[in-house]
């Protein structure tokens, strides 16, 4: 069995290459059998990593502790779910999910554009597989996941207890599918920039991949900080740590791009700059791997290996080097259709959103790699922390938030007065008032208070915008309010996803906004029957009992939790030591609400069970999951195929048509 | 913030006093005061040659034994030990396994 995966491994090795080389040869000749041919060879790749992936999975299922793979992350006592789960729970496994995306992204690709963008794929084509060959040569060459060990173990050591949570097995497929999806938009790039079809075709073929690559990356991100939040037990869920850095820095400047595009889409202009994030985020996503793969940076997630640095870094120079050779020689034929005529108008409201992505991005970047930088200039190391990133971050954010209540609403071209009174005298008259009353009601943090009144702000733009929109649809074709809502959303998905996206960004940010601005942090020292006052809560300490479980032991804290004599609820935070791993892990115990959650773990405890507990009062972090949730809703209503050709807008201002997508964007 | 290793702060202890520092090294087995009842946890970083006692006021991460590798952040005082505020433990992740020799 072991075999085959291995043969597979390495014919896919094979078969990439060769898909490369006929690809280009073929783009060269103009010889349509021998691009159909390397079609074949991808198809052939994505079929030979799948059985390399089956191989893989049977051997954890079957405790074949031969492979050292196998034996480093699984253990005979491990539950069936998390034995799967490991597949993906090591540095070869990691890499080979990678490539598995990344080669069943490759054949959708392939399957969709049998007939279309015919100049475009062998570029495409041979853009992926290189991709891939990145991948495959550190699978068949450094890190081989079928590596036997000399003697065979009896059982295996079993995944980190620490990741033996939901969370953390859906968390990094999410991350991959989004840093491996934009791996496609950058193929595209890459074949706009080689064949010379420089239109906004590839653009419109690429939307949807981009829209996918960014929601996964966003679930992904979101889920890591949810995963640190209950599994980590330190009251938090984002630290600025290189590899959520790593993961977040893509994200912004695929953020970027899915704002840019439009305005290439519709005013042809920005195609330089669009072709440069798109080059920036598949390089960012490349970097991203390569930071957390190669332990360049000391981490929290201490990488141990750093034997792939130079694969790494080589593949990323290269690729990023040919790509902005291809941009140089395009630069005379991607000059913009429009100029830019005021600065207070949409398409500089756009480029002001993307010079804030970017910016966030540069100082994460800076902040990330500044221990390297400052040992390379000055000879000593130097490290930036949390404060760093919140200080440059923090005002970027509020200004973004800002913009993403203006950007949508504002008047292409020039804006006038009237437009801009029509559009944001009522959110800002709400943002004003409802601010005034928080201020009343004690809410005297100063960045906090302007967080809210921008949130706000946003919120009333977008309320604004669906009452008009449904107002102007009922008008127009009847039925009852919430007829004309959905069929409003129906006819431009697109837009009203958008605004629905925005909404959830809104709520992150008044999660992050209460638990930063407002968190208890509290530590308490308990005798069984005790109790402490943390906030407005009252936790009794009732007793501490031992439990022994298959896998592990544990000691379980009763704490009865109550608010002016009321009664709320009974919690138990945990410690528990792992037998295999010989490995303590602290087990928080939450409370969440919408208002706020209690969030309790147990520091340690003595033998005559006198316990030290840590407890945390996070304000609104529950907002901050459901407006990921909320984006997840947005983002799927503007990939949903339109069923509807588009139909031109309302009236904006007088004598403005708001310019309308082409009818042929569909994937 | 100076980012060093435990002989790096070696060299320059005396200039470095006072000064926030962040260092990297691995707890030695010099035993470990854990202080359930303060939060108070006391070991020393490094190795045979060059050796820097921590003081930390927090709680004990799950990773923290013997042997891992940390960093800490704090200023060392006049005492000559790093008061440290933070305290992280490498690899509370799955992106690596430690390397255990024929098992």
């Amino acid at each position: 069995m072991n075999d085959i995966g291995g043969a597979a491994l390495l014919f896919a090795f094979v078969a990439a290459i060769y898909a490369v080389v006929i690809a280009l040869l073929g783009a060269r000749l103009r010889r349509q059998e021998m691009i159909r041919s390397a079609e074949r060879a991808t198809y052939g790749v994505f079929g030979l990593v799948t059985i390399t992936m089956v191989v893989i999975l049977y051997a954890l299922l079957a405790h074949d502790f031969r492979l050292q793979y196998v034996a480093s992350v699984s253990s005979r006592a491990m539950p069936t779910f998390y034995v799967i789960a490991a597949l993906w729970g090591g540095q070869e496994g990691s890499m080979l999910l990678w490539l598995w995306l990344l080669a069943m992204y490759s054949a959708i690709v392939m399957v969709q554009n049998r007939h279309r963008n015919r100049e475009l794929m062998p570029y495409v084509i041979a853009t992926l597989m290189t991709t891939a060959l990145l991948f495959l040569a550190m699978l068949v060459i450094v890190e081989n996941p079928f590596r036997q060990l000399p003697q065979v173990p009896r059982d295996g050591q079993g995944l980190n207890p620490l990741l033996q949570n939901p969370l953390m097995v859906i968390h990094p497929p999410n991350l991959y599918l989004g840093f491996v999806g934009f791996a496609v938009p950058f193929a595209f790039a890459i074949g706009a920039l080689a064949s010379g079809r420089l239109d906004t075709q590839w653009i419109r073929s690429i939307r949807r991949w981009t829209l996918v690559a960014w929601l996964f990356l966003s679930i992904g991100i979101l889920l890591g900080g949810q995963w640190a939040y209950v599994e980590l037990g330190w009251g938090g869920y984002w630290a600025w740590d290189p590899v959520e850095n790593a993961s977040f820095m893509p994200w912004l400047t695929g953020t970027a791009f899915l704002h840019s595009v439009m305005i290439q889409e519709k005013k042809g202009m920005l195609k330089v700059w669009n072709m440069a994030l798109v080059i920036l985020t598949y390089a960012l996503s490349i970097f991203g791997t390569f930071l957390t793969r190669s332990g360049v940076i000391a981490s929290v997630h201490a990488f141990a290996q750093s034997s792939l640095g130079p694969y790494f870094l080589l593949y990323l120079a290269g690729i990023v080097g040919i790509a902005v050779a291809l941009l140089v020689k395009r630069l005379p034929e991607l000059r913009s259709d429009h100029r830019l005529e005021s600065v207070v108008s949409r398409e500089s409201s756009f480029l002001f959103n993307n010079l804030f992505l970017v910016g966030i991005m540069f100082a994460v970047l800076w902040g990330t790699l500044f221990p390297i930088i400052s040992e390379a200039v000055r000879g000593v190391k130097i490290s930036v922390a949390a404060p760093f990133f919140n200080q440059v971050n923090i005002p970027l954010g509020l200004g973004l938030l800002f913009l993403s209540g203006v950007c949508p609403l504002i008047a292409w071209r020039k804006a006038s007065v009237r437009n801009l009174r029509r559009n944001f005298l009522y959110p800002l008259s709400l943002s004003f008032v409802i601010t005034a009353v928080l201020y009343t009601l004690g809410i005297r943090h100063v960045v906090a208070l302007i967080s809210f009144a921008i949130c706000l702000f946003v919120f009333g733009t977008i309320v604004l915008e669906f009452y008009r929109g449904t107002r102007a649809r009922r008008a127009v074709s009847g039925g009852t309010v919430w007829q004309a809502f959905v069929s409003l959303i129906r006819r431009n998905r697109r837009r009203y996803g958008g605004y629905i996206v925005h909404f959830g960004v809104v709520l992150i940010f008044v999660g992050i906004t209460g638990s930063s601005a407002y968190q208890i942090e509290q530590n308490v020292v308990l005798h069984p029957g005790e109790s402490a006052l943390v906030g407005t809560f009252i936790l009794q300490y009732d007793d501490l009992t031992r439990m022994i479980e298959s896998t592990y032991e544990a000691f379980i804290a009763k704490l009865t939790v109550s608010r002016q004599g009321k009664y709320l609820t009974t919690l138990y935070p945990e410690k528990r030591l792992y037998f295999a791993q010989n490995q303590p892990t602290t087990e928080v115990a939450l409370r969440t609400r919408p208002f706020e959650d209690l969030y309790i773990i147990m520091a340690g405890f003595e033998p005559s069970k006198t316990a030290t507990f840590k407890v945390f009062v996070n304000p609104l972090v529950f907002w901050m999951w459901m407006g990921g949730l909320v984006m997840v809703l947005g983002t799927a209503i503007a990939i949903w195929p339109e069923r509807y050709p588009y139909v031109p807008a309302r009236q904006h201002t007088a004598g403005q048509v708001e310019m309308t997508a082409a009818p042929g964007s569909r994937l | 913030m100076y980012f060093l290793t435990v002989p790096e702060v070696q060299q320059k202890l005396i200039a470095l006093k006072g000064e926030p520092i962040r260092v990297a090294g691995k707890v030695t087995e010099d035993p470990i005061d854990w202080d359930v009842r303060n939060l108070s946890l006391a070991f020393v970083i490094g190795d045979a040659q060059s050796r820097i006692p921590v003081r930390y006021k927090g709680v004990k991460p799950d990773m923290f034994q013997t042997g891992v590798d940390v960093i800490v952040e704090g200023r060392i005082g006049q005492d000559g030990v790093l008061a440290a505020s933070v305290l992280m433990t490498s690899c509370p992740s799955k992106y690596q396994e430690e390397k255990s020799p024929a098992l």
